[in-house]
């Protein structure tokens, strides 16, 4: 949760004369120990980059060059949204291995057809003259 | 004047849709599973305070997404989006391996997010006259 108070509000009363600046300045104590505490009451944020020693020991899988898939995703664009608009499609080298409107599900077929880590993504309609941000 | 030096370059990716965009492709793998991983492709978004998955890839990745830390992400229009948190292992080839809290939507979004959790790891700078970014694995 967060709480925000404008500024300006504690700024007018800091600026009462006295007595009431005292309590003024109590109050924008207090609120400002509010905001505080509303702020440390968000999860932090956690991450941390593994050291290569820990990484190996993980034995993570091979971080595959995917140069090939992507040469191939932006020469056959049309065909892919014409095939696949709104699924997920997992692609391995030129091949489309699996498709899904559940990108879970896409995941699960490649790895059934022997693909250890699936290159999934979504292809979307085409869109003309739209833009994308963030979200 | 302060003058920051980047270990790595990378040109920005064509996305599915033909677009140049800053895009990150890496394995994400499950922390208490690696086997279960998927190569995976995230816009690199500045504006977002914390990375979100499509929770339907954590699926994939075998989390139990459905659990675990609750978190809502508010989108630009006013929309809000649950997620869980989760953590993930992200492995990219020149810029190492990190464990990063991920949120993984509820519901079905498009595109996956990096946004500034990530960019807490590391120190990272755009170029967008030049279609390229620059980062160095370390903060």
């Amino acid at each position: 949760m967060t709480i925000q108070f404008p500024e300006p509000v504690g700024q007018e009363l800091l600026g009462l004369p006295n007595p009431d600046a005292f309590v003024s300045r109590a109050v924008v104590r207090a609120l400002e120990e509010i905001r505080r505490a509303s702020q440390a009451s968000m999860r932090p944020r956690k991450g941390r980059r593994l050291e290569p020693s820990e990484a190996r020991e993980l034995h993570l899988p091979e971080v595959k060059n995917r140069d090939c898939e992507l040469a191939w995703r932006h020469s056959h664009r049309d065909e892919l949204q014409r095939r696949f608009a709104g699924e997920w499609v997992v692609l391995e080298g030129e091949e489309v291995v699996a498709h899904s409107g559940d990108a879970a599900q896409a995941m699960e077929q490649a790895r059934a057809k022997g693909v250890v880590v699936p290159f999934v993504f979504y292809v979307d309609s085409p869109q003309p003259d739209t833009v994308h941000i963030g979200l | 004047m302060t003058t920051v030096s980047y270990a790595y370059d990378f040109a920005y990716g064509y996305d599915v849709n033909g677009t140049l965009c800053p895009l990150l492709r890496f394995v994400a793998s499950n922390v208490e599973d690696p086997s279960k991983a998927g190569a995976v492709e995230a816009v690199l978004d500045v504006g977002a305070e914390r990375s979100l998955f499509n929770g339907r890839i954590g699926v994939g990745l075998g989390l139990d997404v459905l659990s675990g830390p609750q978190i809502t992400f508010a989108t630009m229009a006013g929309g809000l989006l649950s997620a869980t948190l989760h953590p993930v292992l992200i492995s990219h080839a020149e810029l190492g391996t990190f464990e990063l809290e991920v949120g993984f939507s509820s519901g079905e979004i498009r595109r996956n997010l990096l946004g500034r959790d990530f960019f807490d790891l590391v120190q990272i700078g755009f170029r967008e006259h030049h279609l390229a970014f620059f980062v160095t694995p370390s903060p």
